[in-house]
């Protein structure tokens, strides 16, 4: 079992947040931090801000004693609470970002998986629907013109391309 | 690479066929705006990331966008990126079979072209249904010669079987990508066997079973044949044989694969055929109720096997139903999982008119599909405990409806399908590549 030794966490902006050992190893990066020894004093983490760490901790949290619950019921409920966690009313695009490369730069893995998801959903809704068919691309793309604009521009002028 | 224009391509198609969803029409305009100044910024590797868990329609839509997105399909890094991170979605693949009378089945090759089924714009097709959203897309497969027919559907791949008797050849094709990849021809004569395939992220099994042809009038049901190769190194191109339990009949022509074995069904009476790949040895397991079943089929799901049938105990005052049982860990005994609910069941059972159903799985999933009509088939969510009717197939037209056909009639061809995976990257196809033996050309 792991021991209820206290890590603290040190944000961008100076605030300090002690959490469990359990919670902190959520994330591969700290983990190997106090592997290394290099926990003493409170881990310093410069990419984090204080506002997504608090909630990178709370994800942590919920998702360690979501593994201690012995029932697999909890499988269905930890979905809805994630989806929850992740919605886009409840976390503002900016923040959905940040969470995005924090989940990255700590490497854990089922935070960077769900923010990723909810990204690739909000793409797959501004995506062009061409036809209601897999294109085979070796049949077809060939013979395709392509739009030779990048991410920015065009997610600039979506709203020209709808009406 | 072929230079791309930098205009706007005109017009976009609008189009969306009935066989789409409420979904698809709103996400037109219907979609979150995302904030430039926010995911520019986003760096490539976690872009690409994001790209990954696109479902496979999304992102060959996604292609579109620019250069850089079209090119992923044919980035390693991107493919082994979707390997890693894609979750599994549970489809189903069905293609047509034109029923004639004497009920063996045949590529329907002549409803596609009325020519004769060797010219030149031969192209099979395939109809992918998506039970997540209700909807069917069209798959074709410009690369398989004709003169084969789809057999089995594992980890992303459909295999197909060379349908002249004798010596089998079998291709393995991932749909998504066109890709064609042969295997070595099978060593015994067999006229129409049952195929089974495994793959998983590391190897490759595919067992040839029945209709072994011991003279070329004769078809008895006496062996089966395996092929294995691994990333460790280790191959086997069909030396492994076994023998097939006595007097059994692989009528269905198809083996499910659940945690290492395969399963067919064994007809007249009923039961189940039990290949375990690893011992390389075959034995036979007690179908539930087995007297009173009524077209059985297997499906797989969450690791399990399901056997699905219709029950009819006419001597007895139980009512017909269709049930689903799942077989237990101990392997033998079977437990009763859920029922169609009852006014469904009379629903159905008025329609297929005891013309017979097949049935297929995967994940959460069963689509029973009613023979000699392609336009009717019912969905199952196990986890939901939801039925209804699927939509028909919009690409498969031409023939008369079920309801034009008499009762006693059968129509001009009917569905027959498999669980498919859809993905992007299906890597294991290169240890086939690395195969010295000599592979048989298709004309």
């Amino acid at each position: 079992m792991a021991s209820s030794r206290k890590i603290t966490l040190r944000s961008s902006d100076g605030e300090s947040f002690e959490v469990e050992e359990a919670v902190a190893v959520e994330s591969q990066t700290i983990k190997h931090m106090i592997e290394d020894d290099c926990a003493d004093n409170a881990i310093p983490l410069p990419n984090v801000t204080s506002k997504i760490l608090a909630k990178v901790i709370e994800y942590c949290k919920k998702h360690v004693d979501a593994s201690k619950a012995e029932d697999r019921v909890n499988d269905e409920d930890l979905k809805a609470w994630d989806a929850a966690f992740i919605k886009v009313d409840q976390v503002d695009q900016a923040t959905l970002f940040d969470l995005i490369l924090a989940a990255n730069y700590l490497n854990i893995k089922s935070l960077l998986d769900l923010t990723c998801q909810t990204v690739a959903d909000m793409i797959k809704g501004n995506l062009f629907p061409v036809r209601n068919e897999w294109l085979n691309f070796t049949f077809s793309i060939a013979n395709r013109e392509l739009v030779l604009v990048c991410l920015t521009e065009w997610v600039a002028h979506r709203r020209l391309f709808c009406s | 690479m072929e230079a791309f224009n930098a205009s706007m391509p005109l017009p976009f198609s609008y189009l969306f066929t009935s066989g789409g969803t409420a979904a698809s029409t709103s996400s037109l305009c219907g979609g979150p705006w995302m904030d430039p100044r926010i995911w520019s910024r986003l760096p490539q590797s976690l872009l690409d990331r994001v790209i990954a868990f696109l479902p496979p329609p999304a992102f060959f839509r996604a292609r579109s966008v620019c250069k850089r997105w079209y090119g992923l399909l044919f980035s390693n890094t991107f493919l082994e990126l979707c390997f890693q991170v894609s979750p599994d979605r549970h489809c189903f693949i069905f293609f047509k079979n034109k029923i004639h009378s004497s009920c063996i089945y045949q590529n329907n090759n002549s409803t596609n072209n009325p020519r004769s089924s060797s010219s030149a714009s031969y192209n099979m097709e395939g109809y992918l249904f998506n039970p997540y959203e209700i909807a069917w897309h069209r798959l074709s497969f410009p690369l398989i010669p004709s003169g084969f027919s789809p057999c089995a559907s594992s980890g992303g791949l459909l295999c197909w079987v060379s349908d002249e008797a004798g010596m089998k050849s079998l291709i393995l094709c991932n749909p998504l990508v066109g890709s064609f990849t042969p295997l070595p021809p099978t060593l015994r004569p067999r006229l129409f066997p049952s195929v089974g395939l495994t793959i998983t992220p590391s190897s490759i099994d595919v067992t040839v079973a029945g209709d072994d042809l011991i003279s070329p009038y004769a078809v008895k049901n006496l062996s089966s044949e395996s092929f294995h190769i691994d990333a460790g190194g280790f191959f086997s191109l069909w030396g492994t044989t076994s023998s097939l339990p006595r007097l059994c009949s692989l009528e269905s022509g198809k083996m499910v694969s659940v945690e290492g074995k395969f399963y067919c069904m064994n007809c007249n009476p009923f039961s189940v055929l039990v290949y375990d790949i690893g011992s390389n040895n075959w034995c036979k397991i007690q179908a539930p109720m087995r007297r009173f079943l009524r077209y059985p089929s297997l499906v797989e799901s969450k690791g399990r096997l399901l056997l699905v049938a219709a029950v009819e105990k006419s001597k007895l005052n139980v009512p017909k139903s269709l049930r689903i049982w799942a077989l237990q860990d101990c392997g033998t005994n079977w437990e009763e999982m859920g029922r169609m609910p009852l006014e469904l069941y009379i629903q159905f059972a008025d329609i297929e008119g005891g013309r017979g159903f097949d049935c297929v799985g995967n994940g959460e999933f069963v689509v029973i599909v009613i023979r000699g009509c392609w336009d009717k088939a019912l969905l199952f969510d196990m986890w939901g405990k939801r039925w209804q009717w699927i939509p028909p197939c919009p690409f498969v037209g031409g023939g008369c409806r079920s309801s034009d056909c008499g009762a006693g009639g059968s129509g001009e061809f009917e569905l027959h399908g498999f669980a498919y995976e859809p993905r992007l990257a299906t890597p294991v196809t290169g240890m086939l590549d690395q195969l010295a033996h000599p592979l048989q050309s298709f004309s």
